[in-house]
């Protein structure tokens, strides 16, 4: 019998992956956590995927009542949305408490192409919950997921709660250096991608339109996909050195695009953490974020490629 | 090249691809043309002539087939001003842009911006 101690919480991010290999574990990963949150009157919130809400509400007992449920599946399709959209909206719900997240960005269904971003993802929480008085556990499936999930886990997460107890994670890296290998592990658009070269951003607006409507893409989505590339097409013509270039193509159920620029976009948390309410830039790449159902980013010193995928699958 | 008609009839040229109009009383401000990064200056130009008015606004986006996030917000900030000196901004027939990310980034607190008629999909 192992006893959980979470009173030790003190100030500041304990962001912790937790391995499960059953449902038992996972509740019993799960359910101390949010009851120590609970009696410590913190503000819970339980996001994770499909059935997952379901099963942690029920293991809870009446302290459900007292937790806000979200549905990974949908609120996290694109990872670069969870931060934003998700945690940090919970966050500033509740200004000046601690508040308690159980946060679960990966799961065995997923696509393999979302894989580098929620990793990326679970990187960028440690720089924008610095210094905010936040538990964010994360739970991975180690039956399920591929063996690299949990070695990631390891270099995402300052800390491992392994069989009940919270121990520093050995191999966790600095947050920039796993985005960086994210950046050059990104391969590159195929040889046969269609190219639109622009210096108007309404000339990359033209182009996606007719290319995500005649590829089948729903009307709405289609709008989603045009407000995306102006976005990023804007950026291009202010901070690219004027000319930028459009590439699409398709892979698998997905329409891909990439927008490529001679910018760099030096703040790892771009696109995700909103600016304050009166000013006018800077909630450009966060629209992105939230309307694509994947988001990579890649940028250095020599330029900048944002690649958007759309799922032609309902849903 | 375009026209503005200035606000309360005075005329101005404008370099940008926005053509702006104006009508008296009560103040109505119609657009015509994309609103993105190429023509923010002339949006924000003719949007801060609305702050002082009195009553409700009226900004005419029929003729705009599509606004960017940067001039949604434009848009979303006079209102909170006209709101905050007790006016009220009514944007009529707006693109789907402007509603689907009004909705995305202000949709909790929406309760200053007023949207008669919506435009199907582009």
């Amino acid at each position: 019998m192992t006893t959980l101690l979470y009173e030790d919480v003190g100030a500041g991010l304990v962001h912790e992956a937790l391995p499960y290999r059953d449902d038992e574990e996972y509740l019993a990963g799960i359910v101390p956590f949010v009851h120590a949150a609970v009696a410590a009157h913190q503000p819970v919130l339980v996001e994770v995927p499909g059935t997952r809400g379901e099963q942690v509400h029920d293991a809870l007992g009446l302290d459900a009542a007292r937790v806000q449920f979200g549905n990974m599946t949908q609120d996290g399709r694109n990872p670069g949305r969870i931060i934003p959209a998700v945690l940090m909206r919970f966050a500033d719900a509740h200004p000046g408490r601690r508040v308690a997240i159980v946060g679960e960005p990966l799961w065995p269904e997923r696509s393999p192409h979302v894989y580098a971003a929620a990793m990326q993802h679970e990187a960028l929480i440690n720089l924008a919950f610095a210094g905010r008085d936040a538990s964010i556990l994360c739970p991975y499936d180690r039956a399920a997921l591929p063996q690299q999930a949990w070695v990631d886990a390891e270099r995402t997460h300052p800390a491992l709660r392994v069989d009940g107890r919270r121990t520093d994670s050995a191999n966790y890296t600095d947050p920039r250096a796993v985005v960086a290998a994210i950046y050059d592990e990104q391969p590159p658009p195929p040889a046969d991608a269609r190219v639109c070269e622009f210096t108007v951003v309404a000339a990359a607006r033209q182009f996606a339109y007719d290319w995500a409507t005649r590829a089948g893409l729903p009307g709405e989505r289609v709008t989603d996909l045009v407000i995306a590339i102006s976005e990023i097409g804007g950026n291009s013509v202010i901070h690219g050195d004027g000319g930028a270039s459009l590439l699409t193509w398709t892979q698998d159920e997905w329409l891909v695009c990439e927008v490529r620029d001679r910018g760099h976009i030096t703040d790892p948390l771009a696109g995700r953490l909103p600016p304050p309410p009166m000013t006018e830039s800077g909630r450009g790449l966060l629209m992105v974020n939230h309307l694509c159902d994947l988001v990579q980013l890649k940028t250095g010193p020599t330029g900048t490629a944002i690649r958007l995928w759309m799922s032609l699958l309902p849903g | 090249m375009v026209e503005i008609i200035g606000a309360r009839g005075s005329a101005a040229q404008s370099s940008g691809e926005l053509r702006i109009a104006w009508v008296g009383e009560p103040v109505r401000l119609a657009v015509v043309g994309e609103i993105d990064v190429s023509t923010h200056g002339q949006f924000r130009a003719a949007l801060h002539e609305l702050l002082g008015a009195l009553g409700d606004v009226q900004l005419d986006l029929t003729g705009v087939p599509f606004m960017d996030t940067r001039s949604v917000t434009l848009v979303v900030h006079t209102a909170q001003r006209l709101h905050e000196e007790g006016g009220r901004l009514v944007v009529h027939e707006p693109p789907s842009s402007l509603v689907r990310i009004f909705e995305t980034l202000w949709g909790d607190d929406r309760a200053w911006l007023y949207i008669s008629g919506r435009r199907g999909e582009p």
